[in-house]
């Protein structure tokens, strides 16, 4: 009995000792269940702030920061609608287009009733927040006294929202709010995080803003470099031209005496020039203003080029200069113009920095990183380069050692300008040197081109054919010298440029304001029209439209002349040339020569060989000609129906359709039968041949030489055309 | 108060005075008895099971206390041992109470209350420790470094020339620890 009574104690001991146990145990693991789900909490602020700090350091633009914390915050709170407002200029909040909406048709009303309004201080949930600088909560924005939208949220049915500032320093930049489907009381961990959100994306929009004042005075001061340089090239200009023609009357009445000095001021003036037109060129590149000229062009003519124009000042050092840049190398895709730039930088370096040497030049062709690059090395053995030489040898503004800027002239820049080109050609510079015993410059720039802008520019607009004017439209005043207008409001301009025109063979006219100009344009029809930007009565870009609007003028060349390097523009707005104040005269007469010869004549090559009829068209092309081809006689036949050509070029020996049976085709139709016929043949010509080609033919070339070919083509076919112009002027 | 220090003294009531021992106690203190040792239960509950020893036991409570503290102490030992590893004395292991021992109670138990001391160790025989808490537990520390000397086989003669129950704003533990002769 006792026993019995001890067990049963014993037994409600026990049950009493494993409900307190179970109750413990229970306590634990909800205690443990809570903990875990807080660690994850936390976990996801924590990648919350990772990724909106991350996004704040790495973003390129404060909006892309904005984007990734407006996904990111309504991923934390699983919120469907998300915004930011920018405060503007007046200090009050506009509506951006960064939204985050799970279902952006849902939320439409709202949306719009958002963008539809601003908020000033402590209006709605936004002002709220701009008027307190800190987060604000609604437990439920359609029960808010001061919640402007409340129908539009209740029409979409959104609850609560919340919204925090966007803080630089102490003042609010923007403000973030967020909206949810149910009302929701506040969550003091997702404002406290939400704090930590806003004073990150501050810190974007503070980066930012001091980037922007940078970028402004640096664009300041590279527009009063380049407003400085205008006003240092105007009387630079003015004293080169007329200093040249000074110098050039001092020679034709043989004062060497006084022609030596004044060679020696364009000398000085030029160099000066020089040294303004590359510091202008780098605040440009600086400033990003640079625009890069991109084209397809053959590589071995302008490295040929290049050699050829430092052939004397390399000869001055008796260095020898040797060129290996075979013709197959062929073309590529980049700036002419800046490539020639800096190649001619390295080559000339080379042959200043080296005497009694040996200058090689070398063009190839290599394929690393999936690229094909064209590789342009430029070695000598001149006086070398130390490593620390090397090191500052491409920063701006400093040369190899700052005596050798006495010792041997120039600014310093060149390298560094030659470097920005090529990198902003996908390309680079690099250098090889040792002290005493030479140094090799390469250029390295991908074969195809970075991004090739499309720059189909109009060039010329008289190729247009719907410009095209027929050769008898200019008779108006008979001239066999090509006439050339002068639109200048500077005297001293238009005096110089008059005087070395009217050396090189032209008539010149002048107009010194835009509306006279464009009167004379009318009334003298001129072959060509030079014109200057910068005047004061109609500035050129007026003129140039009103020319190029008005049927009677716009086939008329027009060559910008100017001290703004604005190319783009002016080839848009139909400018024929372009060119940059002062002026190379040889440059303007050869510009000028080819536009009055050949301005929208048609030549038609026919040659099976691709190579020969690519060769042509570059040529003629570069010559002003407007080209067409056909690979053989019947496909000529077809291109002479559909446009009557000025001069044909022919082969004889070709597939389908030779040269003999197309010239018999030509003969026979009234409306060809004039078409001076040029006939290019590799054929051993019989007697036979000579007969059957007798009648009508211009001339027959050999083809040997490939280059001494195409100059006679283009001799032939000039003074064909010059004929054919006598001819129609005399028929007027 | 962490219900680790209630699991602490059920442990050493049980083993000294038996299971009836500790339903008693339950009982009455009024006190349901599960205690999760991540739990926090309120102070209270610890002083009124104190209580209830005290009279079962016919002990003063701070004797209570005391008794407690130098009981539970080794079982800390047990299951923290590394605490007391690095160390090989008494007077080393006490200055790092604050910085070492509830540092690292407070990562183990979250929201642990735990006390923080000022040492005054002007003398290198008699460490003076600074107390103050509104628990007055100064007789669990005396407890806690009485087992603590016992650990380190060092003996220590402690007393209090100040004491928040005898009306003073701290309580002042002093401590003096020998090696044992011989
Ligand atoms: C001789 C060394 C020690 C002394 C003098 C000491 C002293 C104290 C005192 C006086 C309290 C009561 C809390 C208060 O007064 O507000 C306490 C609490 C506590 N101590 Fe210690 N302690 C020592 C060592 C340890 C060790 C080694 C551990 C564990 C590894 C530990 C864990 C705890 C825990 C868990 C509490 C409860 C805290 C709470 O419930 O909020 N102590 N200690």
């Amino acid at each position: 009995m006792e026993s019995l009574n001890d067990a049963d104690v014993q037994l409600a001991r026990l049950k009493k000792w494993l409900d307190r146990e179970q109750r413990a145990r229970a306590e634990s693991e909800a205690i443990a269940e809570k903990a875990l789900s807080e660690l994850y909490t936390k976990k996801k602020e924590i990648e919350l702030l990772q990724l909106i700090t991350v996004a704040a350091n790495e973003a390129s633009t404060v909006e892309q920061a904005m984007r990734t914390a407006l996904d990111g915050v309504c991923a934390h709170t699983r919120w469907p609608v998300g915004h930011v407002h920018l405060k503007d200029s007046a200090g009050v909040l506009v509506s951006t287009n960064l939204w985050h909406l799970d279902t952006p048709e849902r939320y439409k009303a709202f949306q719009s009733a958002t963008e539809a309004v601003t908020f000033a201080p402590s209006a709605g949930l936004p002002g709220r927040v701009l008027q307190q600088r800190k987060p604000a909560w609604i437990v439920d924005v359609t029960k808010d006294a001061n919640f402007p939208r409340s129908k539009a949220a209740q029409d979409t049915g959104l609850r609560a929202g919340f919204a925090f500032p966007v803080l630089v320093g102490e003042e609010v930049a923007a403000v973030m709010e967020f909206f949810s489907d149910e009302p929701a009381e506040p969550d003091d961990a997702v404002l406290t995080i939400m704090a930590h959100v806003g004073s990150q994306l501050g810190r974007v929009i503070e980066r930012r803003r001091s980037e922007d004042a940078l970028k402004l005075a640096s664009q300041h001061k590279s527009q009063f470099l380049a407003n400085m340089s205008h006003e240092l090239r105007t009387p630079l200009n003015a004293i080169i031209g007329i200093t040249e023609m000074l110098q050039e009357d001092a020679r034709d009445a043989n004062r060497d005496s006084d022609s030596e000095p004044l060679g020696r001021v364009v000398r000085a003036a030029r160099h000066l020039l020089a040294v303004i037109n590359d510091i202008l060129d780098l605040s440009k590149i600086e400033a990003g203003k640079m625009d890069l000229q991109v084209g397809s062009f053959a590589i071995a003519p302008v490295v040929q080029d290049v050699v050829n124009t430092v052939g004397t000042l390399a000869a001055k050092n008796q260095n020898v200069l040797k060129l290996q840049c075979p013709p197959e190398i062929g073309s590529m895709c980049a700036d002419q113009t800046r490539i020639r730039q800096a190649l001619l930088n390295l080559v000339s370096n080379a042959a200043k920095f080296t005497e009694n040497g040996t200058i090689t030049v070398s063009a190839r062709r290599a394929f690393a990183d999936a690229t094909e690059w064209i590789v342009i090395s430029v070695a000598d053995t001149g006086i070398g380069l130390t490593a620390e030489q090397q090191g500052r040898l491409f920063q701006d503004f400093v040369q190899a050692d700052a005596s050798t800027t006495r010792k041997y002239g120039g600014t310093g820049l060149g390298l560094a300008i030659s470097r920005r080109f090529c990198q902003m050609m996908g390309g680079d510079i690099a250098v090889e040197s040792e002290p005493g015993r030479g140094s090799t410059f390469t250029i390295r720039l991908p074969a195809e081109g970075v991004s090739p802008q499309p720059p189909e520019l109009p060039k010329a607009p008289s190729k247009g054919p719907s410009k095209s004017p027929p050769p008898m439209a200019r008779t108006a005043v008979p001239h066999r010298a090509p006439l050339i207008l002068v639109i200048d409001d500077d005297d001293s301009v238009r005096e110089v440029t008059t005087h070395f025109l009217t050396r090189e063979g032209f008539v010149v006219t002048t107009a010194s304001g835009g509306q006279e100009g464009l009167r004379l344009a009318r009334e003298l029809q001129p072959d060509a029209i030079t014109l200057d930007i910068a005047m004061p009565d109609l500035d050129g870009w007026t003129v140039l439209a009103a020319i190029k609007g008005d049927p009677a003028t716009a086939a008329i060349p027009v060559i910008l002349m100017t001290i703004v390097d604005e190319k783009n523009r002016g080839y848009s707005l139909g400018a024929a040339d372009y060119m940059v104040k002062p002026v190379e005269w040889s440059g303007l007469a050869r510009v000028l020569r080819n536009i009055c010869k050949s301005a929208g004549r048609g030549v038609l090559v026919v040659d099976d060989d691709d190579m020969m009829r690519s060769g042509l068209r570059r040529a003629l092309h570069e010559d002003g000609w407007k080209v067409s081809e056909a690979e053989n006689g019947r496909v000529a036949l077809a291109r002479l129906a559909e446009q009557r050509p000025d001069v044909i070029v022919v082969d004889l020996l070709m597939p389908e359709m030779d040269g003999f049976e197309l010239l018999d085709a030509l003969r026979s139709n009234a409306a060809w039968r004039d078409i001076p016929v040029l006939v290019l043949t590799a054929k051993d010509l019989t007697d036979d041949d000579r007969v059957r080609l007798n009648v009508g033919i211009e001339r027959v070339l050999q083809k040997r030489d490939r280059q001494e070919l195409l100059r006679e083509v283009l001799d032939v076919l000039d003074r064909c055309i010059e004929r054919r112009r006598g001819e129609s002027v005399a028929v007027s | 108060m962490k219900g680790v220090v209630f699991n602490l003294l059920e442990a050493v009531i049980r083993r000294d005075y038996g299971d009836d021992m500790w339903e008693t106690l339950l009982d009455a203190a009024g006190s349901h008895g599960a205690y999760s040792s991540l739990g926090n239960y309120p102070d209270d509950e610890l002083m009124k099971l104190v209580g209830a020893a005290s009279s079962a036991l016919k002990m003063p409570p701070d004797d209570v206390v005391r008794w407690f503290g130098r009981n539970a102490l080794p079982l800390l030992a047990e299951k923290h041992p590394h605490f007391f590893a690095s160390h090989k004395s008494t007077r080393p292991f006490l200055l790092t109470l604050n910085d070492v021992i509830h540092a690292e109670v407070r990562k183990l138990y979250p929201g642990a209350d735990v006390p923080v001391f000022t040492y005054d160790t002007s003398s290198p025989e008699v460490l003076l420790m600074h107390y103050r808490s509104p628990r007055k537990l100064c007789a669990l520390a005396e407890g806690f470094i009485e087992a603590t000397a016992g650990y380190y086989a060092e003996e220590v003669s402690l007393d209090q020339p100040e004491c928040m129950k005898r009306g003073d704003d701290r309580c002042v533990l002093r401590v003096s620890v020998r090696k044992p002769k011989g």
